[in-house]
């Protein structure tokens, strides 16, 4: 019902932003008119991804493992380019090493000096909490060392999942 | 010398408006309000503001070392070795700039560890070749280039600029490499952040 009604609303607004993003840049000289084509385009792309982004939410699908392993590269690729400045792996650097991270106490790091924030901040790293944390690590943890926000939501699942896959 | 001229304008500018920004007040109430704990004032934004520039200073001291362990490796070319110490000379001008921050902040800047340690930290002793070092420089930028973009919300809106700028050199640092590694251009735009 409310799924059915969510796919309702999702779809024509996906078609706007498609126009939206598409053509004020590109139209004029690509797409013409824009009478015929795009319906048919957009038609093919948009109704499966977006059911499945939908649908999904918070389940496994069949095409489960599938989507784990293309999650967690691109999960990599983000944690190089976003994170890698700051920290690694196996290396305490500008912020501690992460191996293992998910399902550790925060600030326990063996050989990296927290802030006291962190040192006071009592939980443990958990898929929500670092989702928190990487929105605002200021808002968990007043007066931590990482200013760093990751602000786009599907960068920070992939994170997160590779950050699990070398947690294990 | 031409870093020099170009960071010290920007740098008189943080230290006339130091008092008044890097105000993180805003958060600061959030989180009062998340933990239950009163906001305290300033004291307690100017701890949070001194830790992110110390945080973005380590990085920088990671960064100067870099260039000195590549430039002293042996591994590169003579030409190569005088870009390094170009764009080193422009992370000692960021730390600079960072450290003035700080003190003007009151607190008290973080020091630079060993190069023993920057060494181990980076796993120099793997680099066998000029184009790993490369690599390796190139990693270092491209993330320092995402890591001053992504701070720029934690900071009060008058040090946006001096972060942008900083993202902007080392941005410029990762497109030489990148370049110099044969690496193609990005085809999708807002490369970075
Ligand atoms: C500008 C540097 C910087 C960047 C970029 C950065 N961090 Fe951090 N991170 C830190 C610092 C510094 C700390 C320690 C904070 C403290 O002590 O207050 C930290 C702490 C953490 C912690 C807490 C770890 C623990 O042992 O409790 C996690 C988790 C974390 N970072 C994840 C990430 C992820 C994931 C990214 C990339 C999306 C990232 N960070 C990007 C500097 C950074």
């Amino acid at each position: 019902m409310t799924r059915a009604l969510l796919r309702f609303c999702v779809l024509p607004s996906a078609l706007w932003l498609l126009a939206g993003c598409g053509a004020p840049q590109t139209a004029p000289a690509l797409t013409e008119p824009a009478s015929e084509p795009p319906p048919a385009a957009s038609t093919e792309i948009n109704p499966p991804s977006m059911a499945i982004h939908i649908s999904d939410q918070g389940e496994v699908s069949e095409a489960g493992t599938h989507e784990a392993g293309a999650l967690i590269e691109r999960g990599e690729r983000v944690y190089q380019r976003q994170c890698g400045a700051c920290h690694s792996l196996d290396q305490n650097r500008v912020g501690p090493m992460h191996r293992g991270v998910i399902g550790r106490a925060a600030g326990t790091v063996p050989g990296y000096r927290y802030s006291r924030a962190l040192q006071g901040l009592d939980l443990v790293w958990t898929d929500e909490t670092l989702d928190a944390w990487l929105q605002n690590p200021s808002q968990m943890a007043r007066g931590t060392a990482m200013g760093f926000r990751l602000q786009d939501a599907a960068d920070r699942a992939a994170v997160i999942a590779y950050l699990e896959s070398v947690s294990e | 010398m031409t870093d020099r001229d170009l960071i010290m304008p920007s740098r008189r500018a943080m230290l006339g408006t130091a008092g008044r920004t890097l105000s993180l007040a805003g958060i600061a109430m959030v989180a009062g309000a998340c933990t239950g704990v009163a906001s305290k004032a300033t004291a307690d934004e100017t701890d949070s503001d001194v830790q992110i520039l110390n945080a973005a200073i380590a990085l920088e001291h990671e960064g100067i070392a870099a260039y000195q362990i590549a430039a002293t490796s042996g591994l590169l070319d003579p030409a190569v070795v005088d870009i390094g110490v170009t764009f080193q000379g422009h992370h000692k001008g960021h730390r600079d700039a960072l450290v003035s921050a700080v003190q003007a902040l009151g607190g008290v800047p973080a020091e630079a560890e060993s190069l023993e340690h920057y060494a181990t930290a980076l796993d120099a002793a793997s680099l066998t070749n000029q184009a790993d070092v490369l690599k390796l420089a190139l990693r270092l930028e491209t993330g320092a280039a995402n890591a001053y973009l992504g701070l720029i919300p934690a900071l009060g809106t008058d040090y946006h600029q001096i972060a942008a700028r900083m993202a902007g050199d080392e941005a410029y640092h990762a497109a030489i490499l990148a370049n110099a590694l044969g690496e193609p251009i990005p085809v999708e735009p807002l490369i970075f952040g």
